[in-house]
């Protein structure tokens, strides 16, 4: 995608969530009481309001100038992504689905399980990974590590698992 | 720390084993495991319940462990607990809270989806006006207002939050309720807008008050409850000023409904103990509560009565769901 | 004289030094830690604290505090994961200077503009405390409102190229956190009936999505599609700041300390905003400011200073007022109400020694804190050896662990995932994200303050420019945006001439 193609998508795809987010807080959120009650439903709602008019802003802009300044942003490393590959997305994909097993098998099996199967799956599967010494190293490492250093020297409660737990 | 820590661990272990040694065979004595507490709240419940499960940990032969699940006025802690086994292995550092947010509409169960364990504590709002408008009592405050007819500006923490409630009770009673405007602030900067002299009354917990009575820049006209408070000793209750209004927040330990009876009557057992340490009973002065031991029993009791009382008062202010 | 000498007598005890300096250790190693915040250090330090004497208590709980906001910096300058809200402003700047090859002169002049900061605002304090909590009285909603829209300004700096993106991002982290149940009302806002929902998304929580996960989903994209590529974030070598440069920026150092003392003490407003002012105000007034986000080490200097400051400063309505400053310093104030000193204007004449004490305990934290960052650099330099796949392995495992201890939900978990694939998202667009967390800590306090207003005034506008105080703050807000609009105009005229990134 070229620069000012993937404005547009932006812009699009914001301006409709701007619209679903208005929608629905007009929608569900009662208003304030008068008499200066300025109420629970005007910042979300005016916000919803700005992000779109923001959104038209940058189409118009991407449309009747053709132009689009150069702008980098600002997350240390992440300003390196120049193309968004497909390594990228699956690799996006890939994180997302990883934290949610891993914050879901926290709640199920308890940190001591969940985190070597996370560990494991991350390095073998994602990262493919081959070398046993590092793998074997980083599963156990981390999980006891953090678990000693964690739970049994600084007392921080580390989920337990609801099916069945072990620690 | 670590090491205060570890030195802890070692202790209770030690007690463990001698509790053990003592108990004898009996092998599937409550409690095997670690016992998880909820706090549903940050600041003052916090601090209490920090203390309580340190002391409630050495009268047991397993540590009570605090476990901090605050958000949505108790909705979140609340929900998690009363998904939990009704073992006693999960209880809940409970409050008024559990009234008013199933009347609110917050969560959908009430608080016959506990068990009661033990009334541990009480805090009792007070009113303070700024030092400078003169008034020392209620009757002060009312006949100025009453006679002036202007709007009394009072801050509270938030609309149906323990200070509305309260302030919307004690108002009524006074008879000035139809000149009140609510200001909610967060929570802990009520003394300093009176100071400012942008509200001209609050109620808050004594203990926010304190240093300034002392420094003689507010004055603390009421406290609501049917009892004066030890850090606020001069103040008078609105009862002993004539007016109708017994409100006070307790905090209590509950568990999922269905806990076994002898479960229930060993937290009781321990949260007792723990409430008449000297530590807890010294810690109360400082942080400005009042240790107020009730037995399951008396507790449930209260819990029910209470829950009528919010009920009626919510809906008297439109804000039942 | 004779109460200063007991408080440091009390305070130099060998059991009051120690405690302070295991504090300092323990924020230091929460705060670097990314995921881990010390607001996390502060609640697991306090019931510590229970047994022990007053001002060794105080101490421990001081030194976690001070030690947490200083190693916030280590994160952020190493990898880009700031390690509190305050040093999110670090990352701009500091982190670029890793990727040089400079991260143990970012290191070093963080931690050493932040023990400036630190005792500069403690001396203020010292000398003003009166004074400056008549001041901060003052503020009431309207002010809080007009200050945090200046706060919110700074978003035009941050931007690079596009303000409109810029402008786009705050809006999203102020529409974020309007999720969850409304404070002053009680309202559910956007939350689907669901009581995870209704906590609605924690600051703390967002902030490691924002900048840990994008950081670990580019180390393993990077890794799976170049997997001979060996990744090193630079080379790594230990050497410190020279005092010429410190020398150079006093000025900046000064500036930036007043700035973050008087942020601080005001109520509800706290470090985020004050290191995102001093980072723009340093931007502001550089000789360079096109340099600024490509390693500028007055882009380290500016936040980290102010961001320190703001320690002395909040002690101010602490301990003058009882009003914590935010969630770390409201552990605080539970530890000296359980030792019997209760915040307030009478703390000065009932407390006094314990006062002083916690001023020495301030001052000793900061050299703690001075000591084992200077000796931690050295080892956290050769964090930078490890490949950075594998790091971000245990990136990953510390960010869960962290977003789960702030409050004990999984579902905290999945927010910051959900949140860390929209910010990759958003980078791929070219959408700066540092706006974001900028709305993200301003958002309620702006909304909270200017309803709060408007009930004071009964409804009437007239609150927003009666007081010359809020009218300052509008006005130095709208000189931003109209100076950033006439440069992006500017720049529109000349297509050729790039705007330099710099966000």
């Amino acid at each position: 995608m070229t620069n000012s193609a993937k404005d547009v998508a932006l812009s699009l795809s914001l301006l409709a969530l701007s619209a679903v987010w208005t929608w629905l807080v007009i929608d569900t959120i009662p208003t304030g009481w008068g008499h200066g009650d300025i109420g629970p439903r005007a910042f979300p709602m005016v916000l919803g309001i700005i992000l779109g008019g923001l959104c038209i802003l940058l189409l118009i802009r991407t449309y009747l100038l053709g132009r689009t300044p150069a702008s980098k942003a600002g997350t240390g490393d992440v300003d390196a992504i120049e193309e968004a590959s497909s390594e990228r997305w699956g690799s996006m994909i890939l994180v997302a689905v990883e934290i949610s097993a891993y914050g879901f098998l926290l709640q199920k099996l308890g940190f001591l399980i969940a985190t070597p199967i996370l560990i494991l799956f991350v390095l073998v599967i994602h990262l493919r990974l081959r070398s046993w010494k590092t793998i074997l190293g980083m599963t156990l490492g981390m999980t006891l590590g953090c678990w000693l250093f964690f739970e049994k020297l600084l007392g921080i409660y580390l989920a337990n698992g609801s099916w069945f737990n072990i620690g | 720390m670590t090491k205060i820590k570890t030195l802890r661990r070692a202790t209770t272990g030690l007690l463990a084993a001698a509790a053990m040694s003592f108990a004898g065979t009996a092998q599937a004595e409550f409690p095997d495991r670690p016992i998880e507490m909820t706090i549903l709240f940050g600041g003052t419940a916090n601090s209490i319940a920090q203390l309580l499960t340190d002391l409630m940990s050495q009268e047991m032969s397993q540590p009570i462990v605090p476990v901090s699940r605050t958000g949505g006025g108790g909705a979140v802690g609340y929900s998690y607990v009363v998904n939990t086994p009704a073992d006693g292995y999960n209880i809940v550092w409970n409050s008024n809270s559990i009234n008013t947010g199933n009347h609110m509409g917050r969560i959908d169960f009430n608080y016959e989806a506990f068990t009661p364990i033990a009334r541990v504590s009480t805090e009792i709002p007070a009113l303070a006006v700024n030092a400078s408008t003169g008034w020392e009592d209620l009757s002060d405050m009312v006949e100025a207002v009453q006679a002036s007819g202007d709007v009394l500006r009072v801050g509270i923490s938030g609309r149906g939050s323990f200070t509305h409630l309260t302030s919307a009770a004690l108002f009524d009673a006074l008879g000035i309720g139809e000149q009140v405007a609510y200001i909610a602030y967060g929570d802990g900067r009520a003394p300093v807008e009176l100071l400012a002299e942008r509200i001209d009354a609050a109620i808050q917990w004594p203990g926010q008050f304190a240093s300034y009575v002392e420094a003689g820049e507010l004055n603390v006209l009421a406290v609501t409850g049917d009892t004066r408070v030890n850090v606020l000793p001069d103040v008078a209750t609105a009862m002993e000023q004539g007016y109708d209004v017994n409100i006070s927040m307790w905090r209590g330990l509950a568990a999922p409904a269905g806990t076994p009876d002898d479960v229930v009557a060993a937290l009781q057992a321990a949260a007792e103990a723990a409430v008449m340490s000297d530590t807890f009973q010294e810690a109360s002065d400082n942080i400005g509560f009042t240790p107020a031991f009730l037995p399951a029993a008396e507790f449930g009791a209260l819990i029910a009565e209470d829950d009528a009382f919010y009920g009626a008062l919510l809906t008297e202010l439109g804000m039942a769901q | 004289m004779d109460i200063f000498l007991q408080a440091l007598a009390s305070a130099m005890t060998p059991m009051a030094i120690a405690s302070i300096g295991l504090g300092a250790l323990i924020g230091l190693i929460f705060g670097s830690i990314p995921g881990l915040t010390f607001t996390v250090a502060l609640a697991l330090a306090l019931p510590i604290t229970f047994s022990m004497d007053p001002v060794p208590a105080i101490g421990l709980l001081l030194g976690t505090y001070i030690g947490g906001m200083t190693g916030g910096s280590v994160s952020a300058i190493l990898l880009g994961i700031p390690g509190t809200p305050s040093a999110a402003a670090t990352v701009l700047d500091g982190h670029p200077m890793t990727k040089q090859g400079n991260a143990s002169i970012a290191l070093g002049t963080a931690v050493i503009v932040s023990v400036f900061g630190g005792i500069f605002s403690l001396i203020v304090m010292i000398v003003s405390v009166d004074l400056v909590s008549r001041v901060a009285i003052s503020f009431g909603p309207a002010e809080i409102f007009a200050l945090v829209l200046f706060g919110l300004s700074t978003i035009c700096g941050l931007c690079g190229g596009s303000l409109i993106k810029g402008l786009i991002s705050g809006a999203l982290g102020l529409m974020i956190m309007t999720v969850g149940l409304d404070t002053i009302d009680g309202v559910q806002r956007m939350t689907f009936g669901s009581v995870n929902m209704m906590q609605g998304v924690n600051l703390l929580v967002a902030m490691i999505g924002l900048f840990a996960v994008p950081f670990i989903i580019e180390a393993f994209a990077v890794k799976t599609s170049m997997p001979e590529k060996s990744q090193r974030i630079s080379r790594v070598k230990a050497e410190l700041p020279s005092i010429g440069l410190l020398g150079r920026n006093l000025w900046l150092m000064i500036k930036c300390s007043i700035m973050g003392t008087g942020i601080g003490a005001i109520p509800g407003t706290g470090g985020a905003i004050a290191s995102f002012l001093a980072y723009d105000h340093a931007k502001r007034f550089s000789k360079k400011p096109e340099t600024f986000g490509k390693g500028n080490i007055e882009g380290v200097v500016a936040p980290e200073t102010a961001n320190n400051a703001v320690t002395g400063g909040t002690l101010i309505p602490l301990l003058s007022l009882g009003i914590p400053g935010d969630p770390a310093t409201a552990i605080v104030l539970a530890g000296l109400m359980i030792h019997g000193i209760t915040p307030g204007p009478a703390l000065f004449m009932n407390h006094a020694g314990e006062v002083y004490g916690m001023y020495v305990a301030v001052v000793l934290a900061y050299l703690w804190v001075l000591g084992l960052q200077l000796v931690g650099i050295r080892l956290f330099v050769h964090v930078l050896k490890i490949p950075r796949e594998l790091l971000a392995v245990g990136v990953l495992v510390l960010c869960a662990i962290g977003a789960f201890s702030i409050r004990n939900s999984v579902f905290d978990i999945y927010s910051m995932g959900a949140i860390g694939v929209a910010a990759y998202v958003l980078v791929s667009f070219r959408v700066p994200i540092t706006p974001i967390i900028l709305g993200m800590v301003l958002g309620p306090t702006l909304e909270n303050e200017f309803r709060t207003a408007m009930m004071l005034s009964m409804g009437d506008p007239e609150i927003f420019y009666s007081s010359p105080t809020v009218l300052v703050f509008f006005s130095l807000a709208l000189l931003v945006i109209g100076l950033q609009a006439v440069s992006e105009f500017k720049a529109k005229k000349q297509p050729k001439n790039e705007v330099k990134a710099d966000a």
